[in-house]
């Protein structure tokens, strides 16, 4: 990417993030998106997601134990 | 922002081997070629220089073939260059010269390829953008505006229209980003956790599933889960007419006892237990380093000694013995008087200096037991892994009916590869115990007899190579080991399929395991509704990051729009009908739409919109193309345009505004514009309306196929050169018309001396009509002040002379003053206008 696109890039993706809430999961992904190689950024996003889950999933576990 | 300042040409579309330069000294220059002369090839030849393609073949090409071969000329001779040249001056002042070189034309399959030099360095696009042009994505990079990239906008289908405008908006990159995120979506839904999977195989082999089904619409509690299994063991139970206990650990245990008892029915799987070992080591260094140490120390102690020394020991344990301060009775033979005080101190001396050799034989003594339970280790080891069928003994397999004829019954023909690695594997573990026995009897024999004659042995060799042996033989039944274990592995895994189907049992065995790790179970089902969780958050955040995208572009569109009407404004200025806005489709972001108001007076407000494509004829549709290219041109401005025919000939009004309003908008915005044009009256009309400019003027023209540029607009060289063939003419009519000619060039040289000492002095706006009506009277007091060589002003006043007669019809000037006349000029134009 030419220097020329990257600032046009930039700029694109600074507009985008304003118009995200920056708390919510799109604005996380189109962050981790972005600061990602085009070719890692499918992955990049994916082990976000992934790590999610994981994190998720201990919740549901430990509330099952709170029950228990 | 760059400035061009000559384009060079060779071997690019129509042009020829030769290079053909066009210079530009004014902010504007116009360019006149009728049709099919090479104006585009100039426009295109721009575009290939600044992005190395030529956008036509991006926009219009159905098929990658239909371009090739199309950027060199078809004329030239194989061993041309085909490249575009041009020297640019940039916002410092600084010159550079880019220089492409095509490399490889368009294939049939393939793109064009090229390379790029700036001062004749190697280089990339990316120095373009250090030198200040700023190109947008392709293929509309270049500011160069054609009669195809107008028509494009409205020919093109929907997607083709959108595509376009998100490239001049440069919201692709946006796209692409959002095309990654959705993308990993995928890689999160994957298959279920591995204890799901199980519970699914078990469900869907097990009779009497229905509560374990139940589990599977939901995510449910730890309770639910524990119920639904203790149920089910209690649904087994009861099919088979057993009693359920009320425990639930206890009904699973029921459950496999009743799975044990149905599967032997069909076949004592159990004789295909695969026993596990301890693990065996062979002797340590340290082991042997303590026998033969003792070896060593046996050597030094003489034979006396070691045969008495425990004699002597006892001697001096007696109380009596030790003390004696006279001489005694010998205790060991009756002497009398024969222990005496010195020899009791003898016998002392020899002990204490002999006394390490017990402890070292102790120690050795110790080492070998060692050793002797060691081969018995092993010895008992190899008894553990004999093969289970074998160690259960005949009676057992005859009882239960573990027989391989059986086991081939119930696998098929099909198994019989299996059944014989089996057999194999099962014969090579038995020869490997064998061996193993053998070789820890001989060892463990070996370390009795060396303990039994240990004070006169000499070397631990056949020992050690006994238990060599046996570590030999140990590693090898550890490999047969793993080959039978394997092969066992396997055939019980086929056997215990059918055993359980032939059994009834299917899915019980699933069934056991899964009641056993319910926790394993309850956190896959977690796991599992957390991904259905995120894979809903991520659809989620996929919607809003389309919103974001929409009100991204919407922005950009709404500028966009802002500034494509005020280019229509000035284009078609008090038209009812007018440009409003271009944008995004609601609810469908493959469709951008141009409105336009269809007004009936100058109040715009309550204008009906309408799509332009619908209402727009076909001249405002190509001045709507125009507007759009200007507003995107003036948003990255690159310091120059070219125009390859803008205008419809035909749209008077439309091309006066463009001429008159649109060029000097943009030179006044500092803008270098290049035209070209087949319109003869625009040529003109730019030629005359930005004379003041001093506007460079070409001529496009094709002769045998290749494109000539001709410069018309340097008045003083085009008069040097028409006057020549007359200057060589005899006749006195040619002559006295190179006079004349050669008498307005002084007059102009004179001119364009002082309008250029003018403009470094810092009048802009010094023009060569300031000086109309002025003849070489009125203007030579001017000129010499400014001349260099103190011969220059005589040479003025020689020519003044010479060529006076030619006007005024008097006598007709020499051949030779003429000549001297055309010598002096060029000179003159060489030393001081260039």
């Amino acid at each position: 990417m030419s220097t020329n696109s990257t600032t046009k890039h930039a700029g694109n993706v600074a507009a985008l993030l304003a118009t995200l809430t920056k708390d919510s999961l799109a604005y996380k992904l189109v962050d981790v998106a972005n600061n990602a190689e085009p070719q890692e950024r499918a992955a990049a996003v994916a082990a976000v997601l992934q790590e999610r889950v994981k994190a998720l999933s201990k919740e549901l576990v430990y509330a099952k134990d709170q029950v228990d | 922002m760059p400035k061009i300042k000559w384009i060079e040409i060779n071997g690019f579309r129509s042009f020829g081997d030769g290079p053909q330069r066009l210079e530009f000294g004014s902010p504007i220059a116009v360019a006149w070629g009728p049709n099919s002369q090479g104006k585009t090839s100039i426009a295109e030849a721009f575009e290939f220089l600044l992005t190395g393609i030529i956008c036509r073949c991006e926009l219009t090409a159905s098929v990658q073939d239909e371009f090739a071969d199309s950027l060199r000329n078809a004329h030239i001779p194989d061993s041309a260059t085909v490249f575009v040249a041009a020297c640019i001056e940039t916002s410092t002042g600084a010159t550079h010269v880019l220089r492409r070189t095509l490399i490889e034309d368009y294939g049939k399959k393939n793109k064009c390829s090229s390379s790029l030099t700036v001062d004749g360095k190697p280089t990339n696009e990316d120095e373009l953008n250090k030198l200040g042009f700023q190109l947008s994505t392709p293929p509309l990079s270049a500011p160069i505006l054609f009669q195809h990239t107008l028509g494009y906008l409205f020919s093109a289908t929907p997607k083709e229209r959108s595509m376009y405008f998100k490239r001049l908006l440069e919201v692709a990159d946006l796209e692409e980003l959002r095309e990654a995120i959705s993308e990993a979506g995928k890689l999160i839904v994957g298959d279920p956790p591995p204890p799901l999977l199980a519970l699914q195989g078990c469900i869907s082999t097990l009779k009497n599933s229905a509560k374990l089904q139940g589990l599977l619409s939901s995510v449910p509690t730890a309770k639910a889960i524990s119920s639904a299994f203790s149920e089910t063991a209690s649904d087994l139970l009861k099919a088979a007419r057993v009693q359920v206990p009320p425990d639930e650990n206890e009904r699973y245990a029921q459950v496999r006892d009743l799975l044990t008892q149905l599967r032997s029915k069909t076949f004592p799987v159990a004789g295909l237990t695969v026993a596990v070992a301890a693990t065996w080591s062979a002797p340590a260094d340290a082991t042997w380093q303590d026998i033969e140490a003792f070896l060593k120390k046996a050597k030094e102690v003489d034979e006396e000694t070691k045969r008495l020394s425990r004699l002597l020991s006892e001697v001096l344990a007696v109380p009596d013995v030790a003390a004696i301060t006279s001489p005694i009775d010998c205790p060991v033979c009756a002497t009398p008087k024969a222990l005496t005080p010195d020899r009791v101190q003898t016998i002392r001396n020899r002990l204490t200096a002999n006394r390490d050799y017990d402890s070292s034989r102790r120690t050795a003594e110790s080492a070998l037991r060692d050793l002797e339970g060691m081969a018995n280790s092993l010895a008992r080891i190899a008894k553990q892994l004999e093969p289970q069928p074998i160690a259960l003994k005949r009676e057992w397999r005859r009882k239960n009916g573990f027989a391989i004829r059986k086991v081939r019954e119930l696998l098929g023909t099909s198994a019989d590869g299996l059944v014989r690695d089996w057999l194999r594997a099962t014969a090579q573990l038995l020869r490997a115990i064998r061996a193993v026995k053998l070789a820890t009897t001989d060892a463990g024999n070996a370390s009795k007899t060396f303990t039994a004659n240990l004070a006169n042995q000499t070397s631990t060799s056949l020992l050690r190579e006994l238990f060599e042996k046996c570590a030999t033989a140990c590693q090898k039944m550890r490999d047969a080991q793993d080959r039978y274990a394997d092969s066992t592995t396997r055939l019980k895994s086929e056997l215990q399929a059918v055993i359980d189907k032939q059994s009834a049992v299917e899915g019980w065995e699933n069934f056991l395991e899964l009641a056993a790790s319910q926790a394993e179970l309850f956190d896959a089902f977690a796991e599992r509704r957390a991904a259905t969780m995120v894979a809903y958050q991520h659809i989620q955040a996929i919607k809003e990051i389309d919103r974001a995208i929409e009100c991204v572009l919407e922005a950009k569109f709404s500028s966009l729009s802002s500034e494509v009407g005020v280019w229509w404004d000035r284009l078609r200025p008090d038209e009812e009908t007018f440009f409003y806005s271009v944008k995004q489709r609601p609810k469908a972001r493959r469709t951008v739409d141009f409105k336009v108001g269809v007004s009936l007076g100058p109040d715009r407000t309550k204008a009906p919109l309408r799509d332009a494509v619908a209402v727009f004829s076909q001249s405002q549709l190509h001045c709507l193309g125009l507007a759009s290219f200007l507003a995107r041109s003036m948003r990255e401005p690159n310091g120059f345009m070219v125009f390859d025919d803008p205008v419809v000939s035909s749209d008077e009004d439309y091309r006066a505004h463009f001429v008159c309003t649109v060029l000097e908008e943009l030179i006044n915005q500092g803008q270098q514009v290049i035209l070209l044009t087949q319109d003869q009256r625009t040529w003109k009309d730019v030629s005359e309306l930005y004379a003041s400019k001093d506007v460079d003027v070409f001529q496009i023209t094709r002769d045998t196929g290749v494109t000539t540029v001709t410069k018309t607009s340097d008045g003083l060289a085009a008069m040097l050169t028409k006057a020549e063939p007359y200057v060589r003419n005899e006749h006195p009519k040619m002559r006295k018309r190179a006079a004349e000619i050669l008498r307005d060039a002084l007059e102009r040289f004179c001119k364009e001396l002082l309008v250029k000492n003018r403009r470094e002095q810092g009048e802009a706006a010094a023009k060569i009509t300031d000086y109309d009506g002025k003849t070489l009277g009125d203007l030579f007091p001017k000129v010499n002040p400014l001349l260099k060589d103190p011969s220059h002003p005589g040479k003025l006043k020689f020519m003044k002379g010479a060529l006076n007669p030619g006007k005024h019809d008097d006598t007709i000037p020499s051949k030779g003053d003429l000549s001297c006349a055309l010598g002096y000029l060029k000179k003159f134009r060489a030393d001081y206008l260039m």
